[in-house]
């Protein structure tokens, strides 16, 4: 079973049906890819791939062992939910308070929307955002993690 | 009992190889009595199998972020370039067939977790001022840039298949993982 995955480790597909050598098509298509021996179906929005652990499996793998590729099975891991901290989710709508979203898993894509609009869509690489408003209004963060199932605040500004 | 093997000439002047299925005679019957006929194309399977496709988070018009919102594109390599570009077939089956611009109400429930061949959908109004409420309240055609809105040539794309010479290439935005079943063949 050949588990495909973007290149921070999302997976986007499970193929089932071809064998050990199909690695090297999927090469040639620039596709980025595991593949699992012993799975039969994995729930894709569940897992991600570790790519350090992938890149520790390819390091590892010795091709005069007859293994035709390395062994993966170690690189498939459980998505976790993780717990943000707000400081405050309600905010002063005068535009000098502020409310800090922190324990954002690193590099994780951060949405933030109000109403309609997008505020913000961006990766955040220092665990934490601030928001403040000059009106009141209702503010959705989202945070969608590769390790992580997609979590989402709301802080309003009064 | 009717003759099984012809070779040679037929009746109606060709000339071929043809072997007739059991209780037909194989120099009356149509195509439909023959077990084999020269005349006739033999496709060859190119690739086979399934996926599984998950979906991509993303925003929707209406909501925060909903699965889907991304659209998924995966490709499947053929492992060869074929001179003629193969015939391809896919059956998919998700436990829902939202798509994250369906916000009022669960869509196509009939399909859920039937398998069938592609969907494709397109909004049906021209008048840029209505809307279409299985969309949420923002959602009508009103052409870009205006944000809110989508083009006059959205379509939300359950599930389709773009085939090239060396690659089969399926993309969805439903919210769920969808599985598709999928062959593609080559006649020679």
């Amino acid at each position: 079973m050949y588990v495909y995955h973007d290149d921070k480790g999302m997976i986007t597909g499970i193929l089932s049906g071809p064998g050990k050598t199909y690695g090297k098509d999927l090469d040639e298509h620039n596709i980025l890819w595991i593949f699992l021996a012993d799975a039969d179906a994995i729930d894709p929005t569940k897992y991600y791939v570790d790519l350090q652990k992938k890149q520790t499996a390819i390091d590892n793998h010795n091709p005069n062992n007859n293994d035709i590729m390395p062994n993966f099975n170690d690189c498939i891991v459980l998505k976790t939910t993780p717990i943000l901290a707000c400081s405050n989710m309600t905010i002063l709508a005068n535009g000098v308070d502020e409310a800090i979203i922190s324990q954002i898993p690193i590099n994780a894509r951060v949405i933030i929307k109000c109403g309609d609009r997008i505020e913000f869509d961006d990766i955040v690489s220092d665990g934490q955002i601030e928001i403040s408003s000059d009106v009141p209004a209702n503010f959705v963060i989202l945070v969608i993690g590769i390790n992580m199932n997609a979590t989402t605040l709301t802080v309003t500004a009064t | 009992m009717g003759y099984r093997v012809l070779r040679g000439k037929r009746l109606d002047g060709s000339y071929g190889f043809d072997v007739s299925k059991p209780g037909y005679d194989v120099t009356t019957t149509d195509k439909i009595g023959l077990a084999f006929c020269s005349d006739l194309k033999i496709p060859r399977i190119v690739k086979r199998g399934s996926i599984a496709i998950a979906p991509i988070a993303g925003i929707g018009v209406k909501d925060a972020s909903i699965p889907g919102g991304q659209q998924s594109i995966v490709t499947i390599p053929f492992g060869a370039t074929y001179s003629r570009t193969p015939v391809c077939v896919a059956i998919a089956k998700a436990p829902d067939w939202t798509t994250p611009l369906v916000t009022n109400f669960p869509q196509l429930g009939y399909l859920q977790n039937n398998w069938h061949t592609q969907i494709i959908e397109q909004l049906l109004y021209t008048n840029p001022a209505q809307t279409f409420n299985h969309y949420g309240t923002n959602v009508s055609f009103k052409p870009a840039p205006d944000p809110d809105r989508v083009s006059s040539t959205w379509a939300s794309a359950r599930f389709y298949l773009t085939v090239t010479p060396s690659s089969l290439t399926i993309a969805t935005n439903c919210r769920s993982v969808i599985t598709v079943k999928y062959l593609a063949l080559e006649y020679i």
